[in-house]
C-alpha cells in the first residue's frame, strides 16, 4: 500500500469521525447522540489549544494530554497532523483537489510555488502567543485569542453552528445561533478560497500550522531529493499541498507530509522521504521581514492591555453577559476559552449562544446566555456545558455542586445571574392584568419569585385581585426560565442580568455568610 | 490523484502504511468502546428521566370507552410534583385540597375528529376533599346532572364526585351531542369504579337556610378560609341581602371543644391579623344564650361580632358546630343572619 | 545549514545530531508538561492560595496602654499623650518603616472633621521621623477618588511637607485573603502592596457618629484596608468591624476627639454637626480607645454592639478605666 493511500484513508477516517462527533454532540443516550462519544477529542489533540492555555494560565490542563502526543509526533515526523489528521486541512485539500481539472499542469505547478506571504501565518501565531503570554500585564491573566483562527475550534464552531443547522442535522428541534451568519460566512470564504489557491488557509493563515512548522524543525526525517538523479522537471510541485518545493531549496516548515510528491516524481524517483537535510538544500523556516516581525510583536503586546482599557473585566463589566454555570471568573475565562462553541452546541435548550461584539471584541464567540432565543432557560438539572468544554473555561460540574446539595450545601447553588421584575412592563404591575407565569415556572424550591397580593380598583368600578411578582435575590439562581416564559415576548417583563453570579465574588448583591 | 503513478512502494513504506491503517482502525475501535461509557452530563440527564414517575394513565379508571368512541393520543398520569405540567397555575386549587393523582385521556366521540372530550380523573384522597374541589369549582350557571354522589353540568363540561374521585369531562365544544357523550362516559365510569366511601355532605349542606340562598353557592372550602391558614374545611353559602350579598359559614367538628378552639382562633385572626375591632353584640335573641357585652374568648352560646371596616363578621359555636356570618353590611344584618343560622343548627333542617 | 555547504557533517552524523535533538525536545516537552501539570481544577476557590491577611504590629515594649489628653491644640495634645505612654521612642525605633493609616474616606475639607486632621497626620509623620523611622507611608482606600481625597482634605500636602510618603491604592495593591475565624472576610481583597517591609502601624482617625454602626472610630478606621465592593458589608456592619479588629493589631491608635461629629456621621457636612470635645486619646488597645470615644458622643460602649462583641471576643478591653489611663492636660497653645 502506498503511503499516499494510507494518508487518504487517515484523512477520510478522521474527517468522517469529526463530522460524526459534531452530529452526535447532543445530550442523549441514543446511538446518534452524545452517550460517551469523546466529542472534545479533536480539541484535546490540538497543540495550539494546549500551548495557548499553558501560556495564559501557567498550567497544563490535564484533559489536553492528547496534545502532547501530537507534539511528540510532530517533533519526530513534522506536520503529519496537518496532512493526515486535521479535518479542516482535509476539507481544504478536498476542495482544492476538485479544481484539478480546471487547470493545466503548468498552472497547477505555478499555484503550488512557495510564496513569501506564507510567512504571515507565523506572524499571526507570534501575535497570538504574545497576547497569550501578555508580558505587559501587571496583574491577573492574559487573553486567549488563538481560537479566532485556530483551525480546530474554527471548524467545530462552523460545522456545529452553521453547517449542521443549515442542513438540519443533529438536533431534535430547530436551533438558533446568533451571529451564525458571520461564523458560517467566514468558514465558507476560507473553503471557497481553495478554488483560487489550494490549501490557501493552511499555507497563509493557519496559526496551528505555523506552530507545528516550528515544532517540526527538529524532525530527523523529511522530504528530500537525491540531487544526482533529479532532472528538475518540477512534477513534484504538481500536487504539492504545502507549496514547499521538494526539489529544493526545500521549505521544511511548509511541508504538510502529504507525500504526493513521492508519487509524482517520475522514473528514478529522486524525491523521497529521507534523513534531513535534503540534498537539494533546506530552508527550515520562512523569513519574516523585520517590519513584519516588529508589527506582530507590537500587536501582540498591546492588544490585550488595549482591549482591557474598556473596563470590561473591571468596573465596566457587561451586566448582560451571563456565562454558563460552572464558568470560571471572567479573567480566567478569557484566558481559557478557545471559542470552540462546544458548549453552545450541546446546550439542550439552545440558550447558550456565541457572543458577538456586544460585550467587547475579546468576548467574540465566547458563550453567553440568551433566554429569549432558546426553548427554555438554563435547565436546573443539566450539566452539559462544562462536560463539553475542552479547556476548563467552564468547569465540569457535578449536579450536586450545581444545585448546592451535599457536600456543597455551604457554598449553595451556582448562580449565574439575578432576575428582576420590570414593574413598568410586567402585566400585574403595570397594566392591572393578572399573570404569574414567572412564579409558576420558577424551578427552584422554595421559589425565588414570591407574590404580593393586592386588590386593585379597576376603571369602571370593582376591584381586580392581582398577584404581583417579586424576586428574592437570596434564592434566584439566574436560570432565566422566568424570562423565557414571560408572555411579553418582545421586551420581557422580568429579565436576568449577571448580578450576584457566584463565579465572580465582586458581583455579589447581598451579603453571603459562609457557614 | 495518482492511479497513474508507476511507483512501487518499498517494504519500509508498506510497513509504515499498514501500521498507520492499524492505528487509524485502533482509533475507531477506541471511539466505539468509549461511546458506551456515558459522559456524566448524559448520565445525569438519563437518571432524571428514569426517576420521573410512569406517565401512563391507569386504564382501569379510564377505559373501556362506550361504543362509537375511541381514545385520541396517549393517556397520561400526573403526581403532585408534575400536576402543574398539565394544568399550570390551576394546580394550586387541587394541591391545597389533598390531591394525590390525576389520570387523564382524550376521547373522540363518534366519527367527528373535532368532537372530543378530555376526561380528568382526580384522586383526591378522601370523598370530602373531592367534594370540596367540586363545590369550589361549581359555576353559578351549573345545573344538577343527577349522577354519582354529586354532579353538575355546565356549558361544555360535566363534573362529578364519586367516592374519593373528582371527575371532570371537558368537551371540545358545547354541542349537545358532545355533552351527551360526556354523560355516557360518566355513567360508565361510575358503574365500573368501586369506591369504599362516599361523601356525605348532606347534613351540613342541609342545615344552611334555604331562603334567599343564592342557588348553587354552597361550597366546601378546604383550606385558607377567609385567608386564615388555620381555618380549614368550612362550608360557605352566599345569600341575597337586599342589594348586597352576605356569606354564611358553618363547619361541624368532632367535638364542641374543637369548635370552641377554632372559634377563638378565628376571632384572633380577624382582630389581630385583619385589623378588625371587636364590638359588643346589640340584641341577640335566642334561647339559652348567655350575656351580651363580654369581650373575651367565645364560650358556648356567646356571639362574637367584629367590625372589619368594610363589613361585619359574626362568629359563634353551637355544640360541635362552628358557624357565623362573613361580610355583612351592618351589625344588625350580621346579628340577624347569625340568629337565623343558629336556629337552623339547633333546630335541625326546616 | 544552507544549500551551499551540504558536507558540513557526514550524513550519518547529521542524522544522529538531529535525532538527538528531537529526542531531547521530546523529553523537554514531557518535562515542561509535568511541571505545569494542573492538579487542581480551574476556578476552584477552595484551592486558591489561602492568604492569611492578618497583621500584628503590637508594640514589643511594655508600659501604660492608654492616655487621654485634653486641650485645644492637636500637636500639643499628641505630644502630651505620647509622653505619658513613654514617648514615641517606645513605639518607633530607628530604621523602622512606619505605616500611618489615616481616615481619608471623603474628599471633604478638614474643617468638617469627617477625615483625619492634616495637622495631626503631619505631627505624627514628624514624630516618627524624629524617632529615626527610615520611611513613613501614609495610606487609606477612600470611598471617593483617592487622589482628590488626599488633596482636598489637606492630608496629602501636610504629609509631604512633613517628610512622609503617600500611597494611593490601585486594584493591583490588593490581594484576596480569608480571615481565619471570619465569616465575611473570605476571599476578599485586602490592601497588601504597601505593607511590604512595614514594621509599625499607627491608626489615626476622628471621633464620629455613624448611622449604621453607632460610631466610627479607631476600629472602623481599618475598613479602609478593604477593597472590592465592600459596601456590601454594611448589611452586617457590626460583624465586619469585629472582623477588622481580628485582622489588624496596630502599634498604637490615635483617636482625635478635639472635635467630635455628633450627628449625621460619617460624612457630616455641616459645622453644626460638630462639638468641641477637646480630647485626644492614644492607646495600644483600639477597643479601649473606642470605648472612651463613645463617651464623647454622649454614649457608653454598651451602645455600640460592635464594641461589645469585640470585647467579648477578647480583642480588647472595653472597660478602659481598668487600664488606668493616664490623663494629661496639654498646655494651651
Amino acid at each position: 500500500m502506498r503511503i499516499t493511500t494510507a494518508r487518504r484513508i487517515a484523512q477520510g477516517v478522521f474527517f468522517g469521525l469529526f463530522v460524526w462527533l459534531c452530529i452526535a454532540s447532543a445530550v442523549g443516550t441514543g446511538w446518534w447522540q452524545w452517550r460517551g462519544w469523546p466529542i472534545r477529542w479533536f480539541l484535546e489533540l490540538d497543540p495550539l489549544v494546549a500551548v495557548g492555555t499553558a501560556l495564559t494560565t501557567h498550567s497544563f490542563y490535564p484533559q489536553l494530554g492528547w496534545a502532547l502526543a501530537v507534539i511528540v509526533l510532530t517533533l519526530l515526523f513534522g506536520r503529519v497532523f496537518c496532512g493526515w489528521i486535521c479535518p479542516f486541512g482535509a476539507l481544504h485539500q478536498f476542495t482544492g483537489w476538485l479544481t484539478r481539472k480546471w487547470r493545466r499542469p503548468k498552472q497547477r505547478i505555478d499555484a503550488n510555488q512557495y510564496h513569501p506571504a506564507q510567512a504571515w501565518k507565523y506572524a499571526i501565531l507570534l501575535s497570538l502567543l504574545i497576547a497569550a503570554a501578555s508580558p505587559l500585564r501587571r496583574t491577573a491573566m492574559a487573553s486567549l485569542q488563538t481560537g479566532l483562527l485556530d483551525p480546530i475550534p474554527l471548524i467545530h464552531r462552523s460545522v456545529n453552528l452553521a453547517v449542521l443547522s443549515v442542513l438540519g442535522i443533529g438536533s431534535a428541534g430547530e436551533r438558533f445561533y446568533s451571529g451564525a451568519g458571520l461564523i458560517g460566512g467566514l468558514f465558507l470564504t476560507f473553503v471557497l478560497l481553495n478554488l483560487a489557491v489550494p490549501r490557501l488557509y493552511c499555507r497563509f493563515v493557519c496559526p496551528l500550522g505555523a506552530l507545528l512548522g516550528l515544532i517540526g524543525r527538529l524532525a530527523p526525517w523529511g522530504i528530500g531529493v537525491r540531487k544526482a538523479t533529479c532532472t528538475e522537471c518540477r512534477l513534484c510541485d504538481l500536487n504539492c499541498e504545502g507549496a514547499c518545493q521538494p526539489q529544493g531549496p526545500f521549505h521544511a516548515s511548509e511541508c504538510l507530509m502529504c507525500m504526493n510528491c513521492l508519487d509524482d516524481c517520475p522514473s528514478e524517483h529522486p524525491v523521497r522521504y529521507l534523513p534531513r537535510p535534503s540534498q537539494g538544500g533546506e530552508i527550515p523556516l520562512p523569513g519574516i521581514s523585520r517590519r513584519g516581525f516588529v508589527a506582530s510583536v507590537a500587536a501582540g503586546l498591546v492588544a490585550v492591555p488595549l482591549a482591557r482599557l474598556n473596563g470590561s473585566t473591571a468596573r465596566n463589566w457587561p451586566a448582560g453577559l451571563i456565562r454558563p454555570p460552572g464558568a470560571v471568573a471572567e479573567e480566567e475565562f478569557l484566558a481559557r476559552c478557545v471559542k470552540c462553541c462546544e458548549c453552545v452546541r450541546v446546550c439542550p435548550t439552545n440558550a447558550v449562544q456565541p457572543a458577538g461584539f456586544e460585550f467587547g471584541w475579546e468576548a467574540l464567540w465566547t458563550p453567553a446566555l440568551n433566554y429569549r432565543i432558546g426553548t427554555s432557560g438554563c435547565q436546573l438539572d443539566c450539566i452539559a456545558c462544562g462536560h463539553a468544554c475542552p479547556t476548563g473555561a467552564i468547569r465540569p460540574l457535578s449536579l450536586a455542586e450545581k444545585r448546592g446539595q451535599a457536600p456543597f450545601e455551604d457554598s449553595g447553588p451556582i448562580r449565574i445571574g439575578l432576575a428582576s421584575v420590570d414593574r413598568g412592563r410586567c402585566l400585574p404591575w403595570a397594566t392591572g392584568r393578572p399573570c404569574i407565569v414567572c412564579q409558576e415556572t420558577c424551578p427552584v424550591s422554595p421559589k425565588a419569585i414570591t407574590v404580593e397580593e393586592v386588590d386593585q380598583p379597576m376603571e369602571g368600578g370593582g376591584t381586580v385581585h392581582l398577584q404581583r411578582p417579586m424576586v428574592d435575590p437570596a434564592r434566584c439562581i439566574g436560570c432565566g426560565v422566568c424570562e423565557h416564559e414571560c408572555p411579553l415576548s418582545g421586551v420581557r417583563g422580568i429579565r436576568v442580568v449577571a448580578d450576584n453570579e457566584t463565579r465572580q465574588l465582586d458581583h455579589a448583591v447581598i451579603l453571603h455568610h459562609e457557614k | 490523484m495518482h492511479s497513474t503513478s508507476t511507483r512501487i512502494p518499498g517494504p519500509g513504506e508498506k510497513a509504515v502504511s499498514a501500521s498507520v491503517v492499524v492505528v487509524v482502525a485502533g482509533v475507531l475501535v477506541g471511539m466505539f468502546l468509549q461511546q458506551a461509557r456515558f459522559s456524566p452530563a448524559v448520565q445525569v440527564a438519563g437518571a432524571l428521566a428514569a426517576a420521573a414517575p410512569a406517565s401512563v394513565g391507569r386504564q382501569d379508571l379510564l377505559s373501556p370507552w362506550p361504543a362509537g368512541s375511541a381514545p385520541m393520543g396517549a393517556s397520561e398520569a400526573f403526581s403532585a410534583a408534575t400536576l402543574s405540567d398539565k394544568i399550570d397555575g390551576k394546580a394550586e386549587l387541587y394541591l391545597s385540597a389533598g390531591f394525590v393523582r390525576l389520570d387523564c385521556q382524550r376521547i373522540r366521540m363518534g366519527a367527528d375528529p373535532d368532537s372530543w372530550i378530555e376526561m380528568f380523573v382526580f384522586d383526591m384522597g378522601t370523598p370530602s376533599n373531592a367534594f370540596s374541589v367540586w363545590s369550589s369549582q361549581k359555576r353559578p350557571d351549573a345545573s344538577d346532572a343527577g349522577l354519582a354522589d354529586y354532579s353538575y353540568r355546565a356549558e361544555n363540561e360535566l363534573c362529578l364526585v364519586h367516592g374519593k374521585f373528582y371527575v371532570e369531562m371537558v368537551g371540545a365544544d358545547a354541542r349537545p351531542s358532545t355533552l351527551q357523550g360526556a354523560e355516557g362516559l360518566a355513567r360508565a365510569f361510575v358503574d365500573r369504579t368501586a369506591v369504599t366511601e362516599h361523601a356525605n355532605m348532606g347534613s351540613e349542606q342541609a342545615l344552611f337556610p334555604k331562603e334567599n340562598q343564592i342557588p348553587g353557592s354552597v361550597a366546601l372550602v378546604s383550606s385558607d378560609v377567609f385567608g386564615s391558614d388555620r381555618l380549614k374545611s368550612v362550608f360557605l353559602g352566599r345569600y341575597k341581602e337586599g342589594a348586597d350579598e352576605v356569606t354564611l359559614f358553618m363547619a361541624r367538628r368532632n367535638a364542641p371543644a374543637n369548635a370552641l378552639r377554632e372559634a377563638a382562633d378565628l376571632r384572633t385572626f380577624l382582630v389581630q391579623d385583619c385589623g378588625g375591632k371587636e364590638v359588643a353584640p346589640k340584641g341577640f335573641q335566642s334561647p339559652g344564650i348567655a350575656d351580651a357585652g363580654r369581650t373575651h374568648a367565645p364560650s358556648a352560646g356567646a356571639l362574637t361580632i367584629v367590625d372589619m371596616g368594610g363589613g361585619f363578621d359574626a362568629v359563634f359555636v353551637s355544640g360541635p358546630y362552628l358557624a357565623g356570618v362573613h361580610q355583612a353590611a351592618s351589625q344588625a344584618v350580621a346579628e340577624r343572619w347569625a340568629d337565623i343560622l343558629r336556629r337552623r343548627i339547633e333546630g335541625g333542617p326546616r | 545549514m544552507n544549500a551551499e555547504n551540504p558536507e558540513a557533517l557526514t550524513p550519518r552524523r547529521e542524522f544522529l545530531r538531529r535525532g538527538l535533538q528531537a529526542a531531547a525536545a521530546v523529553a523537554a516537552t514531557g518535562g515542561l508538561a509535568a511541571w505545569l501539570w494542573n492538579r487542581h481544577p480551574p476556578g476552584d476557590f477552595s484551592r486558591q492560595a489561602v492568604f492569611d491577611p492578618r497583621r500584628d504590629f503590637s508594640p514589643r515594649v511594655g508600659g501604660p496602654r492608654m492616655s487621654i489628653a485634653t486641650g485645644h491644640d492637636r500637636s500639643r495634645m499628641l505630644d502630651g499623650a505620647l509622653k505619658a505612654l513613654g514617648g514615641i521612642g517606645r513605639f518607633i525605633a530607628p530604621g523602622d518603616r512606619v505605616m500611618i493609616k489615616v481616615n481619608a474616606a471623603f474628599a471633604t475639607p478638614a474643617a468638617l472633621a469627617a477625615t483625619t486632621h492634616p495637622e495631626l497626620a503631619a505631627a505624627l509623620v514628624r514624630l516618627c521621623r524624629a524617632a529615626g523611622a527610615s520611611s513613613v507611608l501614609v495610606t487609606d482606600n477612600p470611598i471617593n477618588d483617592p487622589a482628590s481625597c488626599f488633596e482636598l482634605t489637606g492630608i496629602g500636602q501636610a504629609v509631604r511637607q512633613a517628610g512622609g510618603d503617600l500611597f494611593l491604592p490601585s486594584t493591583g495593591a490588593f490581594r484576596r485573603g480569608s480571615l481565619p475565624g471570619g465569616k465575611l472576610i473570605r476571599n476578599w481583597p485586602v490592601l497588601n502592596e504597601p505593607f511590604t517591609g512595614i514594621t509599625k502601624l499607627i491608626g489615626v482617625t476622628p471621633v464620629k457618629n455613624h448611622q449604621r454602626a453607632g460610631a466610627s472610630m479607631t476600629l472602623k478606621n481599618w475598613y479602609g484596608l478593604l477593597g472590592g465592593r465592600r459596601n456590601q458589608f454594611h448589611q452586617d456592619i457590626d460583624g465586619i468591624i469585629v472582623e477588622l479588629a481580628m485582622l489588624i493589631r496596630p502599634t498604637f491608635v490615635v483617636l482625635d476627639g478635639t472635635q467630635s461629629m455628633m450627628t449625621n456621621g460619617p460624612t457630616g457636612g455641616s459645622l453644626a454637626d460638630l462639638k468641641d470635645t477637646h480630647t485626644l486619646i492614644v492607646s495600644t488597645d483600639p477597643v479601649a480607645a473606642d470605648a472612651y470615644g463613645s463617651t464623647l458622643l454622649d454614649k457608653t460602649f454598651r451602645d455600640l454592639p460592635y464594641l461589645v462583641r469585640a470585647a467579648e471576643l477578647g480583642l480588647g478591653t472595653a472597660d478602659f478605666e481598668s487600664l488606668h489611663p493616664i490623663r494629661v492636660e496639654a498646655a494651651p497653645s
